[in-house]
């Protein structure tokens, strides 16, 4: 019997051998693009009832020597990136069909490699999550970094290889030069890398120690976006959009910020993150980073590009609550992960489906379209009330303990943060969809007219509705989810 | 006579040696390659069986090495092979990196060496690996200096052979003969000292002599010597310029021989030298101003070597390059002289020879297909040469040491040595090589992925017997990167015995 831990790494790395193994029958290659995100999800759920149980899973991969290893652990945190990683991928597969095959053709260039770099990501995604120690956990984020290279320049063209020089130069650096640093500083304060309930630096290091530590490791973590490591994300959105969806709203910047807040519960513990002074300061990042970011969005034209800088800030709720560390705000960081995700990915996916239906890629040309496109501009209303955090969405829910999180560590200025990213966030977002509905359409707006355009095809639009139904079941059963947040709370108090 | 396994070590040397005596004799053709293959197999069987037992002796009595007398001579007066656990471990490494490129270069060796010179390529590779070998077993300083004349003289006949007889190739050449010389020469030197010093050439006396006698001028003028003609012979930075030169002018075989073998045994000499020869207590050897100048060296071969080798306009002088920055972090290891970072040190060598000479070999491929390793030509080549290419990439990625490569493990132990032995600007420089070494590595990536596919036509398909060493090399760099625990023990101990520390 094989363990579920490592069958939730082998389904993908075997999708990705086939992606390259089944070039030649291209109908048999998309069954399988089908068949193996359904096999992980169906994998990740079977060990759903163990992860709310509470019970302990672990699988070793490989010995290190001096008590070091690759190995894998279930915890209720992994599990709820895991559960949204594979339970978004399925949709994304569906929804990549109808994007690429609807603007490159059905035998689009480089498809191998898109459907090999695609699986590789989500293995490594599920290898962070089910990381039971800290080098486990750099080795699958390295390889997530390598292996969405491929799909950042998947264009191949000269602004593709840029960003792709930007992606790797800022998150290859980052996690070399502290990352790494700070894990092998871990190891020689502490003779460990085992990730424990309560964090392994109690009592091993001094207070300087644990500061130095804690700004070496979140700022090891390019993937959250925290400025000044920001650049690679709106570099990303070069990517073509399914990529951008999965990948920079779900399990490439979620690895990030998943990183973090395990840093934050199970290495440095939140009791030390507590009491330092390098948490005071990664938080002020942060909240600067959300601020920031907001602002930026205002001003950006280009619909993907607004949503990316959108992204660093959601991003950085994470990492503020990760910082903050009081029990609250962790839950809520742990939550943000898959309310975000929801909705998030719905907005990618609109974006991708205007894009694909009218060309269409600025803010601007989208008055009115609504009406052209009533399923995609209904599903980015609900995915932006969620992504805002509002009422009936499942966004609500984690905003909410993340306010209440600063309430509870009496950080008043943070929880001002929170509320007036929100404001620029009903600036930034909500005018789109409701202009598409009730603005005039322009004549002189389009790369075409927009009278020569319906909806998207219908596997764009699938998985766009399904993602925002999401959003809404998650508000009134926010069920599983919250459940595991709970039991991090729990083993973070 | 009944065989008799403690007459094994001798094998070591005589089994390539009588090969190489009689390669000429089988020819140029297909036999002298099958005579060449057989006699690395039967030296890396002996070799690994050394390993085995030595290792298995050592769980026992820590520190136990095997001694041979040669000739029934008794040490100190006779010569004296010694085999330690880093011998054996570098033997084994040695022999079957030969036994790996052997299979490799058959139709290379038709392809890059016109018929009139090849006669005698096998004899001189067997002899190069003789050469080799022995450096690595023998106990007696002399006879080091002896052996290591042997493999230069060698390997330089070796490099001239190359396919471009350029202007520019036999300077390589002639430059390395220049400064290979002069290093061997300076070797010479140091050992003469030591002899005039204590009156005998066996390593093991030559310590117990220094031990009772204080450290005076001659004993440092000696090591001085030592450590300049060793840095010429592996290529440590300022002494590398001979390298990048002539591994790019030498056939691809030879290339890849002499990146994964012959500066690696350039550094054994230099551990074996200053842990079992001249560390004498008092002796300021693994402090102060010996480590900031070793230690600023290998920091400057890790920056320059990886900014040169971002430079570079072929894979081969790429390759050759990233060696030089490579060599930096072996040293670094060794030289702060930290039981972790020498352990980290002797993976980093075992390693390094797999995935460098892995690199090589695919470079070898590429001559082979395409008749040159110039990046411009190499546009496209993830589609013209999917596995060769995919081949480079985890090689490249080994080099960056990112972590499931086996470069990560070596890199991870120097890493920990370094910080606990207080040099945590060496540390920064091995992270700093990491994010540059990502630099030239992506550079041929680009090349080879974001590229259109360019029009050189392909001279030749891709033969099994080239691609297997590749992937088993590679894919060992792959395998011991996720469950190295057996090396990464093996090193340990190694490293434990070599600097005398009990476990």
């Amino acid at each position: 019997m094989i363990s579920p831990l490592l069958l939730a790494i082998l389904i993908p790395a075997f999708g990705a051998l086939l992606a390259w193994l089944l070039k030649p029958m291209r109908p048999l290659r998309n069954l399988f693009n089908l068949v193996i995100p359904a096999g992980l999800l169906a994998v990740v759920l079977s060990i759903l009832p163990e992860a709310l149980a509470g019970e302990e899973m672990t699988f070793t991969i490989g010995e290190l020597g001096s008590g070091l290893s690759f190995a894998l652990a279930l915890t209720p945190l992994g599990m709820i990136y895991a559960l949204v990683a594979a339970s978004l991928w399925i949709l994304n597969t569906i929804y990549s069909y109808g994007y690429m095959h609807g603007l490159y053709g059905i035998d689009f260039e480089g498809q191998e490699r898109y459907w090999c770099a695609f699986a590789m990501a989500i293995l490594s995604a599920m290898g962070i999550a089910f990381s039971a120690n800290m080098l486990t956990l750099f080795l699958f984020y390295e390889v997530m970094t390598f292996s969405t290279w491929p799909l950042v320049t998947h264009t191949r063209k000269p602004e593709a290889k840029r960003s792709g020089r930007i992606y790797l130069g800022i998150l290859v650096g980052s996690s070399t030069l502290f990352m790494l640093t700070a894990t092998v500083l871990t190891w020689v304060w502490t003779g460990t890398l085992d990730f424990k309930d309560g964090g392994i630096l109690n009592g091993s290091t001094t207070a300087g120690q644990a500061a130095v530590l804690i700004l070496l490791f979140f700022f090891g973590t390019g993937k959250t976006a925290i400025f000044p490591l920001h650049q690679w994300l709106p570099n990303a959105m070069v990517a073509p959009t399914p990529v951008s969806a999965l990948l920079h709203a779900v399990a490439v910047v979620k690895a990030g910020v998943f990183t973090v807040l395990k840093i934050s519960t199970e290495l440095v513990g939140t009791e030390v993150m507590r009491g330092s002074w390098g948490a005071e300061v990664v938080a002020w990042f942060a909240a600067g980073t959300i601020l920031l970011t907001s602002i930026i969005a205002l001003t950006r034209p280009e619909l993907k590009a607004r949503l990316a800088y959108s992204t660093i800030g959601q991003l950085n709720y994470i990492v503020l609550g990760a910082a903050v560390a009081f029990p609250m705000a962790i839950e809520g960081g742990a939550l943000h992960i898959a309310m975000h995700a929801y909705g998030k990915i719905t907005l990618f996916f609109a974006a991708g489906a205007i894009y694909v239906a009218s060309h269409k890629t600025r803010v601007d040309q989208l008055d009115g379209i609504g009406r052209r496109m009533p399923w995609t501009m209904t599903a980015f209303m609900i995915g932006s009330l969620s992504t805002l955090g509002l009422p009936p969405m499942g966004g609500t829910w984690s905003k909410w303990l993340l306010c209440v999180g600063m309430i509870e560590a009496h950080q008043w200025a943070f929880l001002i943060t929170l509320l007036l990213s929100t404001l620029l966030g009903l600036g930034y977002l909500l005018p789109i969809p409701v202009r598409a509905f009730f603005a005039k359409e322009r004549a002189d707006a389009g790369v075409k007219g927009h009278e020569d355009h319906g909806e998207s095809p219908w596997a764009c639009r699938i998985p766009l509705i399904l993602s925002s139904l999401a959003c809404l079941i998650l508000f009134f059963w926010p069920g599983i989810y919250a459940q595991l947040a709970k039991m991090i709370e729990g083993s973070a108090s | 006579m009944k065989p008799d396994p403690s007459m094994l070590p001798v094998l070591i040397v005589l089994l390539p040696l009588v090969g190489g005596v009689l390669a000429p004799i089988l020819g140029r053709g297909i036999f002298g390659w099958l005579l060449a293959l057989i006699t690395t197999g039967l030296t890396t069987f002996v070799c690994a069986s050394q390993l085995l037992l030595i290792q298995a002796q050592n769980a026992l009595t820590p520190g136990f090495s095997v001694s041979y007398p040669l000739g029934g001579w008794p040490a100190p007066h006779g010569i004296e092979l010694k085999i330690d656990l880093l011998s054996a471990l570098l033997a084994t490494l040695v022999s079957g990196m030969g036994f790996m490129v052997t299979l490799f270069s058959r139709q290379g060796v038709d392809d890059e060496i016109p018929s009139d010179r090849r006669r005698f390529f096998w004899s001189l590779w067997l002899l190069a690996i003789t050469g080799l070998l022995g450096i690595l077993i023998t106990g007696d300083a002399f006879n080091v200096y002896v052996l290591l004349e042997i493999s230069s003289l060698t390997i330089y006949g070796l490099i001239a052979m190359g396919r471009q007889r350029t202007k520019q190739a036999l300077t390589a050449a002639l430059n390395y003969l220049v400064l290979g010389s002069v290093g061997a020469s300076f070797i010479l030197i140091a050992i003469g000292l030591l002899y005039a010093k204590t009156g005998t050439l066996n390593m093991a006396d030559i310590h117990a002599k220094l031990l009772l006698a204080p450290v005076d001028a001659t004993v440092l003028t000696a090591r001085a010597f030592l450590l300049a003609g060793v840095g010429l012979k592996m290529a440590l930075f300022p002494l590398h310029l001979w390298m990048p030169a002539a591994y790019s002018t030498a056939p691809s075989a030879v290339a890849a021989l002499l990146a994964a073998t012959a500066t690696k045994v350039g550094i054994y000499m230099g551990m074996r030298f200053i842990f079992s020869v001249f560390a004498v207590p008092g002796d300021e050897m693994l402090s102060g101003g010996n480590v900031l100048i070793i230690g600023s060296c290998c920091g400057a071969a890790i920056f320059f070597g990886s900014l040169g080798a971002a430079r570079q306009p072929s894979l081969s002088l790429l390759l050759a390059y990233s060696s030089v920055a490579q060599i930096g972090y072996i040293v670094v290891g060794m030289t702060v002289g930290h039981i972790d970072a020498m352990t980290g040190s002797i993976l980093h060598m075992v390693f390094h020879a797999l995935m460098k000479g892995g690199l090589f070999l695919c470079a070898g491929i590429l001559i082979y297909r395409l008749g040159t390793t110039r990046l411009e030509d190499l546009a496209g080549l993830g589609q013209r040469m999917p596995w060769v290419s995919a081949a480079i990439v985890v090689g490249g990625l080994g080099m960056i040491g990112i972590p499931g490569t086996a470069g990560f493990v070596s890199k991870f132990y120097l890493l920990k040595g370094l910080i606990l032995s207080g040099h945590p600007v060496l540390a920064g420089m091995v992270l700093l090589g990491s994010v540059l070494a990502a630099i030239y590595v992506w550079r041929f990536v680009e090349v080879a992925y974001l590229r259109p596919a360019s029009d050189t036509p392909l001279r030749n398909g891709l033969p099994f017997e080239k691609f297997l060493p590749v992937l088993i090399l590679l894919g060992a760099s792959i395998l011991l990167g996720i469950q190295p625990g057996v090396v990464v023990d093996l090193a340990r101990d190694a490293a434990q015995q070599l600097m005398g520390v009990t476990p």
